[in-house]
Order: C-alpha cells, then structure tokens, then sequence
C-alpha cells in the first residue's frame, strides 16, 4: 500500500474501529485515539510509553459505588463495545502483549478487563525497519521482524507499506486498505535487504541464558549492593516497561461517592511490599533491585517458560541515573565465575 | 580535562588518607552525553571519574540515609542541596567533604532529541565550548550552549562556595553572568492571563504517569513517608483524575519552598518531557524575592522557611 | 447544595448557589473571635466551615490545595496577629508560607480571591463576621470552583 493511502485506510477503519495509534506530541510519540481527521505518526523510533497501557491502563476504573439512603449501590465500569485496532505497534511490543496474556489471561483465572479489551483488539504492528542501539530484542528470544502478537504487519519500505495479515483479524483489515497490489520483485527484494539489516543492526549477544541460570546462585552475594547502589527507586523503568504488570487496587472516595481503581505500581517502590505490621520484607534497594531482576529474569522463565523483557531498551533510555538493564545483565552473567571459583583475593 | 584530573587526584588522596569510606562521583555512562553515578572506596576507583557536562545527576540524592563520612564530588548545585541536606540534619555536616569545582553546565538531552527530531546519536563529543554529534548518516557539530539545561544557563551560582577547612574546592572560579535571563520561561508565563496559565498546566501535566522520578531525583525530597504516599488519609488519590496530578505537584512544589536549588534534575528525569521546573523555579523566584532565600549558600544559615521577619510582606492578608 | 451543571458536566452558578468555604481557624485567636461573634449575636453568613487548628503555622499547604479539590469553592485560613500567637512564631512562619502558596496558586491559574488570609483575634468578633463576608462575596463573584476539582469519584452524570 502507498504512503499516501495511510489517512484513507484510517478513514475506512474508523468505520468500524476505534484506530489507536502513535502520535506526537509534546515531543514524545503516544498511542491515542485518532480523531476522524488525525493521522498518526508512522515514523519513529518507539513510543515512550508501552501499548500496553491501551489494555492495562495507568489507572482503570473497576466499578463505582454510592451509598444512597442506607445502601451501597456498584455500577460496573463501562467498556467501550466498538472493537478496536492498535496500529503502529513494535514487534517487541507486541511480543510483550504475549506475555501479558499469560498474566492477565490464565488457565485459572482471566482478568476481565483486559481481556475484553485483547478480544476487541486488532494489533498492527509496524516492524522495525531502524532498531537504535539500544534495542536488545535479539537477546531475549525477539526479532525486529517478530511475528508474535501481531494480526497484520506492516513494513516501511520507503515509498509504501507491505501488508502481512498474520491472523484472521488481520485478514479482516486488509479490505479496508485501499489500492493495495502484490508486491514487485524489486519491493520484494528491497524487503529482504531492510530485514536482514535491521535483524543484524539488533544486539543478540547479551548473555541472558547465563544469567538466569547464575540468578539461582548468586542471591546472598554483596553482588546486589553495588548493582543497586545508583538505583533512585523511581519507578520509571517499571512504567516504561512493556512487560511489567504489577498494580494497586485502591478506592477513591468523595463523601458517598467513590471508585475502585486499578493502578500502576511498582516493585522499586518500598511501600510496594509495606506490611500493615510495619515489617518490610524488602526494605531496602538492594532487596528490591534483587527482586526486579530475578523477576523479569529468573522466575518468570520457571513461571512463564519467558523472561519478562522485550528488549526494546525503554529503561535504558530513560533511566535517570543510566542504571543500564545490559550491564547488569552482562554482570550477572559474569558473576558466576566468580561464585564459583575458590575464594581469593578480590580482583 | 584539567579539572577533570584534579578531581580525580582529590579523591585518591582523600581514599588514600582514608579520609572517607566512600566518594561518590560520576563515571561515565552507555548513552552519549549522560554520565552515571558511581561508587569509589579505592584510590584505584579514582580513574573512572568523569568532570564534564555529561554529569546531569545530582549526586546529593545519594546522602539519602547515608551513615558514615562520604565524599562527594559536586557541582554547586549538587553542593547546595548537600549543605541544605546537612542544615536539615539528614547528617553531620562533618561527615561531608565536598569535592568540588565551577561548573559549565550539564547538558539537556531532551534539548539534543528536540534539535534531532528523535533521529539517534550514536556518539557525541564536547569539545571546548562545542559538541560534535554524530548519527548514523549524519555528523554535526553544534555549540554546547544550545544544549544545557535551563536550570545551568540561568544558573547564579555556577562556582561553588564551599567550606575550606573541610571541603575541597580544585580549581578557584572567576565570575561568570549568567547567559539566559533568570527565570525567563517562568516570567514570560506570568505575563499571560490565568486561563491561559491553567490551559498550560493542564496540558504540561495530563501527561504526568506518575511514576515520581521527579520527586526521586531531587535530594531535597528525602521524606521517608512522603505526603503522597500516605494512606490516612490519603491525600494523592490513584484514579488517574487530573486534579491528583495537580495536587502531588503544586504541594511537593510548595514543601520545596526555600529548599529548592534549581538543580533543575527533576525536568531531566521526567519520562513524559514535562518542564517540572516551571513550577520549582516559581517557588525559587518567589521565595528568593520575598525572603532572599539562597538555599545551601551560607553555611549556618537559617532556611527561608524556618525563620521570618517582623517586616514580611503582609498586603495579601485581610 | 452544589449548583447546576453545564453540558459539560462542569459547575455553574445559578441563583440559588451558595459557596462552600472552608475556614481553617487558629484555636487561639480567630477561632475565639467567630466564638465571640456568636455570644454577641454578630450575624455571619453561614457558608464557611470551620476546621480548628492549634495555630494558623499548622495549616500545610496540603490542606488548602486539598479543600480545593474535594468540594471547596474558597478557604479562608485566619490566625492570631503578628506578635500575638500563642505558639510566639507560628503565624509569622505561616505568613511566609502563605504568601508563597498564594503566588503559586495564582500563578498556575487558580482565581485569586479563592485563597484568602487574614489575622483576625479573639476580641474581634465583628472583624470576624466582615472577613467571611468579605470572603463569601469574593467566591461569589468567581462562581463555583472548577479548577483542581476531582472529578473522577464523583457519580457519572447521565447526559
């Protein structure tokens, strides 16, 4: 399809969807909502928050309640019942729904919310055509050119956009792409050449098996201190981060009215694991920094056969200390030989 | 690069002599133009340490329940916050030797990703009053100026005043004026009507996630229970509602007053390019112009805000 | 009685509305003063709600950005003149704190005349009943607060 056709197959979708898609503002590329005469913004890097947040929200009304004449009254939250398409998304990002599925979406137990909005939901990703060096998918079992989670995939070459359907609710987008053609051989090949660039330009040899097998060795080790040392606790790195899915459920109250609200949350935060006794189990940085990356790194793969990270380097970039996930994972997988080896003196 | 090694021979000796357990300093970092902060307890340690505008943490959010003596190698900013840090008792002043220098400024990297449109540097080197980026497919060289941080160009302060029978200062400074008008943003902003100041800040902070990276980087935030985070009451609600955001801003701006040394590392380290600073600075301007308020400048010193004067403005009051 | 809503869902002023003020008092002072205008039979309008405070320096910021949000339309905070707390300071370190509140309320474009102060002593009954008349015709004018107001726990309008 040609680059100029974008706006008409937004305006065809629109029909029947709400488009979610990346746009600027502020300087920073965000999912929203496309009115009925925006168009997104299909040429960036990555968007500084996750899709996630279009399932998962920063904070989601549960239900209201009213305490009317001696009676507490609960209206369920109301969800939007025109089904949706979530255009312009990362294969890592997409990859990262995956995984959430298996949060949110499990044998036991299906988070209502969410689900209902993964079912409503067409994901079209965009693939990654120019990965920045801080881009790791490669590393931790994704590809730039990923397939996982996405319905249709599109790819910028240049002049116009290749149209995968993946899924059968991509198939049901493609009509509404206007004066799409078969490829040519040169756009076939022009395809070819930008995916085994983009496939190289990615890292691939960060050491994560190594330290997922090294995490079950090395929990005592003063190891943590110096890892967590430079951490500030702010929570950026879990809001930016497209697998992360911890939340607060709390109440908002005004006189005899009020909300249950899910919201973000975060594991770097102490009052995350704040008893009501007072007793903290990780009351300090290094415990919590220990639990971060065992999370997204050790228990996840034994939980979700997954580690937790997408690579898409949110965390890197926007670290206010450069606290850098690689490095740490490069020392983890280091410190094996050290645990290891007879005691010495230190090198 | 001078005082670059001047630092660095500082902190060696002051290892050496076993003068501190600990100096905190930047090294540097894995993106172009961000230093990052490290942790030296050996003379060796020394050799990471990096002086440049790449250092845009502000270090003194390391003091935080710190215990034993500490050196810190500040810029003036991070010096103030130090010294506002000890007058409020978080440690014995003697516990700190500052290890400090005058300082150019710290480069914005949200001013680099605006200038380049998102396009990635791969590198950038500062050379002199210069830097010179270079991208995948393009190499530019640009002055340093454009790129630092508000906070730095409008910075009164920029050589430290510091306590000689315990601090260190490396190099004396000459004086240097500031290059951009002293709250310039802020006061083009009070120019406009209310409705139009509001119409700004709803827009500047709809955005805000939340994710208090702002309250976070800033040493003078050292609350162990910070108000927001309170739960009886619950002053900050979670559902997202707009007036929240307002709130956790306008009051942590407001216990900032006479506190705040413009460090500016709150507008840096927030994920959503909010300008946090349009309402610190405020605070600053405001507290310095009713009450002279000078945070962290004298030693002794009562805070703006601990103290009064018989003569304090009063025509607001009925 | 909160007042009508516009099609926006947002608050009006209709004939009937009334402000709600929020009247933080000093224990020692003002809060004896408005006691003292009641034994005098001093009429003062009725919209203010009072929350005593040992002294006007325990008021945080806090609470008067807070009142804004749930449901105030103005606040009055009233404490002892200088020099005459009971706590020797502590309305002279709130006056600096209260300046500065109020400059950055206005300044973020919250309207002035909804933050009010005012030293008001426990003699001055009837300086009492003016400062809240004087502060109910200020709110009055602005209308019914819309900035800072939470909105989201409050009942969904039907529209």
């Amino acid at each position: 399809m040609d680059k100029g056709s974008i706006s008409d197959f937004i305006r065809n979708l629109q029909k029947q969807y709400t488009v979610v898609a990346p746009v600027r503002r502020r300087d920073l590329i965000l999912f929203d909502e496309l009115g009925s005469s925006d168009t997104p913004t299909l040429e960036f890097a990555n968007s500084k928050l996750p899709p996630k947040g279009f399932f998962f929200p920063r904070s989601e009304t549960l239900f209201r309640f009213s305490a009317k004449s001696g009676k507490m009254e609960l209206t369920p939250a109301q969800t939007k019942s025109k089904p949706a398409v979530l255009m312009g998304v990362r294969p890592c990002d997409a990859r990262s729904l995956v995984l959430l599925d298996k949060v949110f979406m499990t044998e036991k137990y299906t988070d209502t919310p969410y689900s209902r909005k993964r079912a409503n939901t067409t994901v079209v990703g965009m693939a990654c055509t120019d990965p920045r060096t801080t881009c790791f998918c490669g590393s931790v079992g994704g590809d730039p050119f990923d397939a996982s989670g996405i319905d249709l995939l599109m790819t910028d070459v240049g002049h116009g956009y290749f149209m995968e359907a993946l899924t059968q609710k991509g198939e049901k987008l493609l009509p509404h792409a206007p004066k799409t053609r078969s490829p040519t051989r040169e756009e076939l090949q022009k395809q070819g050449w930008i995916k085994s660039k983009a496939r190289a330009a990615v890292e691939r040899e960060l050491p994560v098996e190594q330290a997922e097998t090294n995490l079950e060795n090395i929990y005592e080790d003063d190891f943590w201190d110096r890892v967590a040392a430079k951490c500030l606790g702010c929570g950026v790195c879990t809001y930016l981060c497209p697998t992360c899915h911890c939340f607060d459920i709390t109440d908002d109250i005004l006189d005899s009215n009020g909300v249950r609200v899910r919201s973000w949350d975060s594991c770097v935060y102490p009052l995350f694991t704040l008893q009501a006794s007072g007793h903290n189990p990780r009351k300090s940085g290094k415990e919590r920094m220990r639990q971060r990356v065992m999370h997204k790194f050790n228990y996840t793969v034994k939980n979700n056969d997954a580690a937790f990270c997408v690579g898409c380097g949110r965390c890197v970039q926007d670290c206010p200390v450069n606290l850098d996930i690689r490095e740490v994972i490069k020392a983890v997988a280091s410190q094996r030989r050290a645990a290891l080896q007879p005691k010495e003196a230190p090198t | 690069m001078i005082i670059q090694d001047k630092i660095r021979e500082a902190v060696r000796s002051l290892l050496r002599e076993k003068r501190v357990d600990l100096v905190i300093a930047h090294e540097m970092g894995t993106l172009p133009l961000r230093a990052t902060p490290c942790f030296a307890t050996e003379p060796g340690d020394a050799e990471r340490i990096v002086w440049d505008p790449s250092c845009s943490v502000n270090l003194a959010a390391f003091l935080q329940n710190r215990k034993g003596k500490v050196g810190l190698v500040a810029k003036s900013c991070e010096a103030r916050a130090a010294l506002v840090m000890a007058a409020e008792h978080q440690f014995p002043r003697e516990n700190l030797v500052i290890l400090s220098a005058p300082c150019q400024g710290v480069v914005d990297v949200k001013k680099v990703q605006r200038r380049f449109g998102g396009r990635e540097i791969l590198a950038a080197k500062i050379e002199g009053d210069k830097i010179i980026f270079k991208g995948k497919d393009f190499q530019e060289s640009l002055p340093l100026t454009q790129f630092l941080c508000d906070s730095c160009l409008e910075c009164r302060h920029p050589n430290p005043v510091l306590n000689p029978s315990r601090d260190v200062l490396v190099e004396e400074g000459s004086p240097v004026a500031p290059t951009q008008a002293d709250a310039a943003k802020i006061i083009e902003l009070e120019k406009k009507t209310p409705d139009e100041r509001w119409s700004y800040f709803v827009d500047q902070f709809k955005d805000c996630i939340g994710c208090n990276a702002c309250r976070e980087v800033c040493p003078i935030c050292y609350c162990n229970e910070c108000f927001a985070d309170q739960t009886a009451p619950r002053w900050v609600g979670k559902s997202g509602d707009a007036s929240d955001v307002l709130v956790f801003h306008l009051v942590r701006t407001l216990h900032m007053a006479g506190r705040c040394v413009d460090c500016g590392a709150c507008s840096r380290a927030c994920p959503m390019n909010i300008d946090v600073r349009m309402l610190t600075k405020k605070m600053e301007k405001d507290a310095r112009e009713l009450f002279a308020a000078d945070p962290g400048m004298k030693e002794g010193e009562a805070e703006a805000l601990a103290t009064f004067s018989e003569k304090d403005p009063q025509e607001f009051i009925m | 009685m909160t007042g009508a809503a516009d099609h926006t869902g947002e608050p009006v002023a209709t004939a009937a509305w009334e402000p709600k003020i929020v009247a933080f008092l000093c224990n020692w002072c003002s809060y004896a003063g408005a006691d003292l205008a009641g034994t005098s039979r001093i009429q003062y309008l009725p919209n203010i709600r009072v929350i005593r405070v040992p002294c006007s320096g325990r008021v945080d910021p806090l609470f008067i950005v807070k009142a804004l949000q749930i449901g105030a339309d103005g606040v009055l905070v009233a404490g002892c003149h200088p020099g005459d707390c009971h706590y020797i300071s502590g309305n002279l370190l709130a006056r600096r704190r209260f300046a500065l509140l109020k400059r950055l309320l206005e300044y973020v474009g919250v309207e002035e005349g909804r933050v009010n102060f005012a030293w008001v002593s426990a003699s001055e009954g009837g300086k009492f009943s003016d400062v809240v008349g004087e502060v109910v015709a200020r709110v009055k004018a602005l209308g019914p607060a819309r900035r800072l107001i939470a909105r989201t726990s409050k009942p969904e309008e039907s529209s």
